[in-house]
């Protein structure tokens, strides 16, 4: 309910009798009264002050009570208006009222009866006011609820999840644009569509449609993965919900559709990481267990004592190579969990080299090898960590010698490549084919042939190789040639690469021509 | 005195083909080839009476050219073959020899690794078959 705090009236009326009587009588019941000569003057005076009820002589000189009238409505359209009417007829008395007079007092009148429509009147005021601000009020609400609308609108077009909502006949209410983009919908007139046939997934209808036919209930909730496409390997979680309203009568379905294809690509690469190595442990256990039951079976005894041996060391080898193999694993494991336990510092890349063919020298020496060391003097500094680089050259040269020929050489050399340091690991070996080429960094790959036969070896070594490299923002890269060797290059990048691009950034002024 | 019996293991694990040729040479002659090509050249020379041949080697499935082109020949297809492989384990490919022994062409099959007396058992179980038939 409005309280009008003050009541403030205003008397239009050329008749000062008439203009005093009024006075007396509302003032008296508690109002607030101006009074104006003319329309002119009351006009001016409403344009100043709020007033709740105007009374209007109809016949004044000058402006005419219609004209006034119109223009009152016109500064403030629920100020009521009451018409005075003098000898005027009724007719004008309606006339005016159909303008928008609230109502018409005739003259001579009494003061009771003054004081009945002015109360009338009044009453007037107050609901007008208070449906005005009921009005406003209202508005306001729909303003709000008009931005809450946009502001769901706008999360749900930008969540990262699909979207989409039917009714309960399977018809399409909402869908954004991230679940057209899953789906492939490129059609734009979908809404209010069935979904069947539309959603491009014979299998997401299926469950969407099933859903709805077995009666949604608050427990109709269903987490499904569906393969959207088998050749890109597009999997997708969808989770349907259904949409309740506040009395708890079903509306329909909301399905959320989340790209799963890169959990299942990892899910699947670590599974099948895991069966590989399971694969690589049984081959030395099980060739440990079948020596070992060579003895105790009474195959092979002491009578062939050489044989006995042998066998004796056969086990101890594999027993070698297994912990080589769970070595090769943990680096592996290591370099995957990524930078935190490395170390980064300025390297020379000569000290590492020299390390590792020195601790390569009897290796080499076994089958006549020369190595030979091409790195000049006062060369740049590497940023890296020392024990991966040392892991990374000692796997290269390994490799360079167990797949060289007797009396053949490995030839290590170093050099500036433009923001690059290269280092080149060439041996004069068996080599590769192209087909042996392209797998050669991959986990556990091993060349198969008569030579790769009797030498060990656990696959992971290049594997390890390359992702060290890859670590130091560098590259590998192998060139072979079947029958004759091969050539690793690894690219590292230069300690001071970096810092230069950065000055030259910071000095961008014309440098002074170079003399 | 009987003449030993000839055998033909076909493997490229040098683990294996020790391990199992010891075994073997207790009582049989054993001829070792580490491919599908070199095992093939050798059966069609030697005079054999059992292949043990391995499914994956320089290829992963020289074991099955082996066997087809020893099933398809006029002389070898009646001497039996023992398949022994680890495929199962390295691709995760499994087989049921009384399922799949039509397609795979060889009359026994079994997982690496052996032991000694069920390699024995199966190799004289199918060189007595072959010798009642």
């Amino acid at each position: 309910m409005i309280q009008m705090t003050e009541t403030n009236i205003l008397v239009i009326d050329d008749e000062e009798m008439i203009r005093l009587g009024c006075k007396k009588i509302l003032t008296d019941m508690g109002m607030k009264v101006d009074t104006a000569e003319n329309g002119k003057i009351g006009l001016e005076a409403i344009q100043k002050k709020q007033y709740d009820m105007v009374l209007i002589d109809l016949m004044m000189p000058g402006m005419d009570g219609m004209e006034l009238l119109r223009q009152i409505k016109q500064i403030d359209e629920k100020i009521v208006s009451i018409v005075i009417t003098g000898y005027a007829t009724i007719e004008s008395a309606v006339k005016a009222v159909k303008l928008g007079a609230y109502d018409y007092l005739p003259k001579p009148f009494t003061p009771d009866e003054l004081r009945t429509i002015a109360t009338k009147g009044l009453q007037r005021r107050r609901l007008l006011l208070e449906a005005d601000a009921l009005r406003k009020e209202r508005e306001r609400n729909l303003l709000e609820i008009a931005n809450e609308r946009s502001r769901t609108a706008t999360i749900i077009n930008c969540m990262g999840e699909g979207l989409i909502a039917t009714n309960r006949l399977g018809q399409l209410v909402l869908i954004n644009p991230v679940a057209r983009k899953m789906l492939r919908i490129k059609d734009v007139s979908i809404i209010e569509e069935y979904i069947s046939n539309r959603l491009n997934n014979a299998e997401l209808e299926r469950l969407i449609l099933e859903t709805l036919n077995n009666g949604l209930t608050e427990e109709s909730f269903v987490t499904k993965e569906i393969e959207f496409d088998k050749i890109e390997e597009r999997i997708y979680s969808v989770t349907l919900a259904p949409i309740q309203e506040e009395r708890g009568e079903m509306l329909g379905l909301a399905a959320v559709l989340r790209d799963i294809s890169e959990e299942k690509k990892i899910e699947r690469m670590k599974s099948e990481f895991v069966r590989l190595v399971s694969h690589e442990l049984k081959a030395p256990t099980g060739a440990i267990e079948g020596y070992l039951n060579l003895i105790l079976d009474g195959i092979v005894d002491e009578a062939d004592s050489e044989r006995l041996l042998s066998i004796i060391r056969k086990s101890r080898d594999k027993a070698v190579a297994l912990q080589k193999l769970i070595k090769d694993l943990l680096d592996l494991s290591s370099i995957d969990a990524g930078n935190v336990a490395r170390h980064l510092e300025p390297l020379t890349l000569k000290t590492i080299l020299k390390e590792v063919t020195d601790f390569m020298q009897n290796e080499a020496a076994k089958k006549s090898l020369e190595i030979n060391l091409r790195i000049p003097d006062n060369l740049p500094p590497v940023r890296g960590d020392k024990d991966d680089l040392n892991r990374l050259f000692l796997n290269l040269v390994t490799n360079a010698i167990k797949y060289n020929r007797e009396n053949g050489e490995v030839t290590i050399s170093v050099d500036v490549e433009g923001s690059f340091l290269v280092t080149l690991v060439q041996d004069t070996g068996i080599g590769m084919t192209k087909d042996e080429l392209k797998d050669i960094f991959k986990d556990f790959f091993r060349a198969k042939n008569a030579f790769t036969r009797k030498i060990s070896g656990t696959g992971l070594g290049l594997s390890i190789a390359k992702k060290i490299v890859e670590s130091h923002h560098g590259y590998i890269e192998v060139e072979s040639e079947y029958g004759k060797g091969s050539t690793f290059r690894v690219y590292l990048p230069l300690l001071s690469s970096a810092l230069d691009r950065s000055m030259k950034n910071i000095h961008e002024e014309p440098s002074p021509k170079a003399a | 005195m009987q003449e030993k019996k000839r055998i033909l293991l076909i493997d490229d694990d040098e683990d294996y083909v020790d391990i199992n040729r010891t075994i073997l040479e207790t009582q049989y002659d054993v001829e070792v080839a580490y491919t599908g090509q070199e095992g093939l050249e050798k059966f069609i020379s030697g005079n054999f009476d059992l292949v043990i041949l391995d499914l994956m080697m320089e290829e992963r499935d020289a074991g099955f050219s082996f066997s087809y082109a020893a099933k398809e020949h006029p002389k070898l297809k009646d001497i039996p073959i023992l398949l022994l492989t680890s495929a199962p384990k390295a691709t995760g490919f499994t087989f049921d020899f009384e399922r799949d022994k039509d397609w795979l062409k060889v009359d026994d099959f079994a997982e690496k690794p052996l032991d000694t007396n069920t390699l024995l058992s199966k190799v004289e179980k199918l060189l007595s078959k072959k010798a009642g038939e």
